[in-house]
């Protein structure tokens, strides 16, 4: 997979958890595979159609959603992913593919992205896409967080 | 009797080259367009069907067949969609773009050799 | 969208699910009501999902235990149970669910729920659940092939 459909959805990890004064963003490892291991107790799908089509998934551990989740609440504390905090990691996924979208479209790829789903639950495969998947660790002060990138390019 | 089958899916690829087996062919696959023409340019003389699916990463059915029509290299191919668009609108266009055949799925095996059986006599089969 | 809409979408899917199953495995397919499936289960599952984007968007997802998925495979594919890859049965509930919705589509195509495919994903493990946002329409089905159960759900997001 090309770097340029790999780079939007990496800025816009670190630009919108800069918004939410997260600190310390650095890109970990890449890998690629066609089948994913996922050991974190989170995961949020969205999907894209348009130019660009496929799934994105983000992966996290329960304490660095919650982590999130308070950082978006403006540092409310949050004690346990209830209803609303799994809506608000469903929404920062779609604010992040939401706005790696509007930098695909700044190069003329229009892309819409679908809304989220939320799975709970640990040592899962999956397959997000019949061609290769990109994983990308993201190392943030609130946590790790693993971005998959599954896209039929 | 060789077939190219071009379809994301392992699933389909696999039930196809059972009944590529049943008819004693050998069978190419593609996962996906771009897979196909690549596959095509270096074996197309050698190959006597090509079932394409319509919707699949990278470059779909229906741009395939459209690559593989205005090539006068793979022309003379026959091509059979095989997928699960059934709008009657996507079926026109593909039987205008050149297919000759449309099969939707799910299909039966029987139905599947049959098919390719039909398309094989009227596209001509290079026996080699 | 109304809740009867919903169960009439449900039923089209449940319609493609028991021609596929019986038109490509031989397998005859029932359904019962969904209240009767909640029962923990811990065994294997693996779930096929794939978001409709239409007007409104939804998602579908099929969920069976892996044993389920390997008998449904082996039988489309006439290949042994035990030949069969983890990744073929992940490619192999993904294409139901593809094969599924694209005859639903056709059959919505002119309706104000007409919805354009997008990439099915599949998912594996013993203890995982999927969620949506809160306050959504959605419906399931349980469907039975001999002894298989396999979930159907659909959700408006």
């Amino acid at each position: 997979m090309d770097v340029k459909y790999i780079l939007p959805f990496l800025e816009s990890v670190k630009s919108v958890l800069e918004q939410y004064g997260v600190e310390n963003i650095k890109r970990g490892q890449l890998a690629k595979k066609d089948i994913m291991h996922v050991n974190q107790d989170i995961t949020a799908v969205v999907g894209v159609v348009g130019h660009i089509r496929g799934n994105i998934a983000y992966s996290m551990s329960e304490d660095t959603a919650r982590r999130i989740v308070s950082a978006m609440m403006m540092g409310m504390p949050v004690e346990q992913l209830d209803e609303m905090g799994r809506s608000a990691i469903g929404e920062f996924a779609n604010m992040v593919t939401g706005n790696a979208s509007i930098l695909f479209s700044n190069s003329g790829l229009e892309v819409d992205v679908t809304p989220p789903s939320i799975i709970f639950g640990k040592d899962m495969y999956f397959i997000i896409s019949t061609v290769q998947t990109i994983k990308i660790d993201m190392e943030t002060s609130l946590g790790k967080i693993e971005i998959y990138i599954g896209l039929e390019i | 009797m060789r077939v190219l089958s071009v379809d994301d899916s392992a699933m389909v690829r696999k039930i196809i080259r059972g009944a590529v087996e049943v008819l004693d062919g050998d069978l190419l696959e593609a996962s996906d367009g771009i897979e196909a023409l690549e596959l095509l340019e270096k074996q197309y003389k050698y190959i006597d069907l090509i079932l394409l699916d319509w919707n699949m990463p990278r470059l779909n059915g229906m741009e395939v067949l459209k690559k593989l029509k205005a090539d006068r290299r793979f022309r003379s191919i026959p091509v059979m969609m095989v997928t699960t668009e059934s709008e009657r609108q996507n079926i026109v266009s593909a039987i205008q773009q050149g297919a000759i055949h449309y099969l939707i799925k799910p299909f039966t095996i029987e139905e599947l050799i049959k098919r390719i059986m039909e398309c094989l006599g009227k596209g001509g089969y290079k026996n080699d | 969208m109304t809740d009867m809409d919903i169960e009439k979408i449900a039923d089209y899917f449940t319609d493609s699910f028991r021609q596929v199953l019986s038109t490509m495995a031989g397998f005859e397919v029932s359904h019962i009501a969904c209240e009767q499936l909640n029962a923990s289960n811990e065994n294997p599952i693996i779930m096929g999902a794939m978001v409709l984007h239409g007007k409104k968007d939804a998602i579908i997802s099929l969920s069976m235990e892996k044993s389920t998925a390997s008998m449904i495979i082996a039988y489309m594919t006439g290949i042994l149970p035990q030949e069969l890859k983890e990744q073929d049965l992940f490619d192999g509930v993904a294409e139901l669910v593809n094969i599924m919705a694209g005859e639903v589509k056709a059959r919505l195509a002119n309706t104000p729920y007409h919805f354009l495919l997008t990439s099915p994903f599949s998912l594996g493990g013993t203890n995982f659940k999927m969620v949506q946002k809160k306050n959504l329409l959605e419906t399931c089905r349980h469907l039975r092939a001999g002894e298989m159960d396999i979930t159907f759900r659909i959700a408006y997001i």
